[in-house]
C-alpha cells in the first residue's frame, strides 16, 4: 500500500501511515474545522490495510496534545476499527503517549481505554 | 456506559429479546435489523464517550479558566501596588528619565554619550545666612516652595532636572528628549526668565508673609558638548552630566549677578534673535584655555520695555563710534531706513 502522510498545520496533526516501515502515527494537535476531511481517509487507509496486509500487527502511536469534540469521534471510529481487527485475530496496539506535564492528554487516554478490551491500550508518560 | 441513557439501553434489550425470540427468526428483517442494533449500540457508545470527554474538557477549560481569573486578579493586585511604588520613585526621577525608563526605551545600565546640551545652574544668593536667620520649619517650608515653583517652570519647558543640592538647582536640554540645539538654548533661557519673573512674585508674597531677609536667585547657562547618561555603580547609579561645559555652566552661576542670568558666547549665539542680552565681558575660568565672552540676558525682545527698548551703543575709550536708538519711537518707515543705513555701515566697516 502506498504510504499516506499528511503534514501538520496549526490546527490539525502530523499523520503517517507508512505501511513498508510499519509505522503509524498520529502528531501534534487537533481541532480542525472539518475533521471528517482529515480522518476518513485515515480511516479508508486503515481498513484497507487491515483487509489487505498479511502482516496480523499494527501499532498505532498517538501522540495527541489536544484534540476536540469532533476529533474524538474520529478516534473512537479509528479505535472501534482498530478493536474488530483485534477481535479478528489481529496484534493490535494501541500506545497513547502523553507529556508528563499534560494531565489531561492522560484522563482522555483513560478514556478512550475504557471501550477497549481486546486491542492493548497502553497509556505511555513521555518527558519531552 | 454513562448515566442519563436508561431510554436507549431499554429499547437495546427489547430489541435484543425480540430478535432472540424463536419466532421472529424467519421474519425477513430479521438480520436488517441485527445489524440495525450492533450500529445503534456501538453509536451509543461512542456518543457515551464523546459526552464523557467533552464534560472533562469542560473541566479543564473552567478550571483553567479559574487559574486565569485567580491570576487576573492577583497582577491587577499587583500592578496597583506597582503603580503606587512607581508613582513614588517618579518624585525622584525628572519626568522624561521616568517616562523613557517606564516605557521601556532606556536600559538602564552604566552607559554614556556625547551629545550638545544647553546647562543650566542656579542657586540662592547668601543661602546660609538666610538658613540662620530662619526657623527651620519656616525654612523648609520657603525653600520647598521655591524649589517646587522652579521644578514646574523647568518642566513646562521641557527641562531635565538633573538635580537639588540643598538650593542650587541643576538642569539641562538636550536629553532624553531634543528639540535640535537652538531650540533647546531657547527653552533653557526662556525658563531662566520665567523663574526670575516668578522669584520677583515670590519674593513679594514672602514679604507680605513677613520674612525679613529675601531669596535672590542667580543663573548661569551654557551650551556645549557634554557626557550623559548613567554613573555609578551597578547596584547604585545617577543619570547625569559631566565634562567641562557643565563647568563652565556653574562657574558662570557663581559669577552671575544677584538676580541675574549669566550666560555663554555658545548659549548667546543660539537665542540672539530671540532674547536681547547685554554683553559681560570676557571671563578666564580655570582650566578653561581661552577666555569666555559672557551676556547678561535681559528679555524677550517682544517683551522689552523702559530703558530696554532705547539702544545706546558707544565706544568707551573715545568717539570713535555711537549709535543710539528708541525702539518705542521707532516706526515702520523709518526702521526700513535705519537697517538699510547699518547695512550700509557694516558694509564700510569690513571692508575699511
Amino acid at each position: 500500500m502506498d504510504t499516506m502522510i499528511i503534514n501538520e498545520t496549526k490546527s490539525s496533526p502530523k499523520i503517517t501511515l507508512d505501511a513498508v516501515n510499519g509505522f503509524f502515527e498520529i502528531c501534534g494537535v487537533s481541532f480542525p474545522e472539518n475533521s471528517s476531511k482529515i480522518y476518513d481517509p485515515v480511516y479508508h487507509w486503515i481498513e484497507q490495510y487491515l483487509k489487505s496486509s498479511d502482516n496480523k500487527k499494527f501499532v498505532l502511536e498517538m501522540r495527541i496534545d489536544y484534540f476536540n469534540s469532533s476529533t474524538s469521534k474520529a478516534f473512537l471510529d479509528i479505535f472501534d476499527l482498530l478493536e474488530e481487527a483485534a477481535e479478528n485475530g489481529w496484534q493490535i496496539v494501541i500506545n497513547w503517549h502523553y507529556h508528563t506535564e499534560n494531565d489531561m492528554a492522560r484522563v482522555y487516554g483513560e478514556q478512550f481505554k475504557m471501550d477497549i478490551t481486546k486491542a492493548d491500550f497502553c497509556l505511555l508518560e513521555t518527558l519531552e | 456506559m454513562i448515566e442519563g441513557f436508561s431510554r436507549e439501553r431499554n429499547v437495546v434489550t427489547k430489541i435484543a429479546e425480540i430478535l432472540e425470540n424463536p419466532q421472529h427468526q424467519n421474519n425477513p428483517l430479521h438480520p436488517i435489523v441485527s445489524d440495525l442494533l450492533v450500529h445503534y449500540k456501538k453509536l451509543l457508545r461512542q456518543v457515551s464517550r464523546l459526552i464523557q470527554i467533552s464534560d472533562k474538557q469542560q473541566q479543564e477549560m473552567a478550571q483553567k479558566n479559574q487559574e486565569i481569573n485567580d491570576l487576573l486578579v492577583d497582577v491587577t493586585i499587583k500592578s496597583k501596588a506597582l503603580e503606587v511604588i512607581s508613582s513614588k520613585l517618579s518624585k525622584y526621577l525628572s519626568p522624561q528619565l521616568y517616562n523613557s525608563i517606564f516605557s521601556g526605551n532606556r536600559e538602564v545600565h552604566i552607559e554614556s554619550r556625547r551629545c550638545k546640551l544647553t546647562v543650566f545652574f542656579s542657586d540662592i544668593v547668601g543661602f546660609t545666612e538666610i538658613t540662620e536667620s530662619l526657623e527651620a520649619e519656616d525654612l523648609t517650608a520657603l525653600l520647598n516652595e521655591y524649589l517646587n515653583a522652579m521644578a514646574k517652570i523647568a518642566l513646562k519647558y521641557g527641562g531635565t532636572i538633573d538635580k537639588f543640592i540643598g538650593d542650587a538647582i541643576m538642569i539641562f536640554f538636550g536629553d532624553p528628549e531634543s528639540h535640535g540645539v537652538r531650540e533647546d538654548a531657547l527653552a533653557c533661557v526662556s525658563m531662566a526668565l520665567e523663574m526670575r519673573s516668578k522669584i520677583a512674585e515670590l519674593k513679594a508674597k514672602w514679604s507680605v508673609q513677613g520674612f525679613q531677609k529675601q531669596f535672590d536667585a542667580r543663573m548661569g547657562i551654557n551650551t556645549g558638548y557634554c557626557t550623559v547618561g548613567n554613573f555609578g555603580s551597578n547596584d547604585r547609579m545617577d543619570y547625569t552630566i559631566i565634562g567641562g561645559q557643565v563647568n563652565i555652566a556653574s562657574r558662570l552661576e557663581t559669577m552671575a549677578p544677584t538676580g541675574g542670568i549669566l550666560i555663554s558666547h555658545e548659549t548667546y549665539s543660539l537665542i540672539r534673535e530671540n532674547i536681547y542680552c547685554e554683553e559681560s565681558g570676557e571671563v578666564t575660568l580655570k582650566g578653561i584655555f581661552s577666555p569666555i565672552r559672557t551676556y547678561i540676558v535681559q528679555n524677550h525682545y517682544n517683551l522689552l520695555s523702559g530703558k530696554d527698548r532705547i539702544i545706546d551703543i558707544a565706544s568707551p575709550k573715545d568717539d570713535s563710534f555711537s549709535i543710539k536708538v528708541n525702539l518705542d519711537t521707532l516706526h515702520s518707515d523709518n526702521k526700513d531706513l535705519l537697517i538699510h543705513h547699518l547695512e550700509s555701515v557694516l558694509f564700510r566697516i569690513k571692508n575699511s
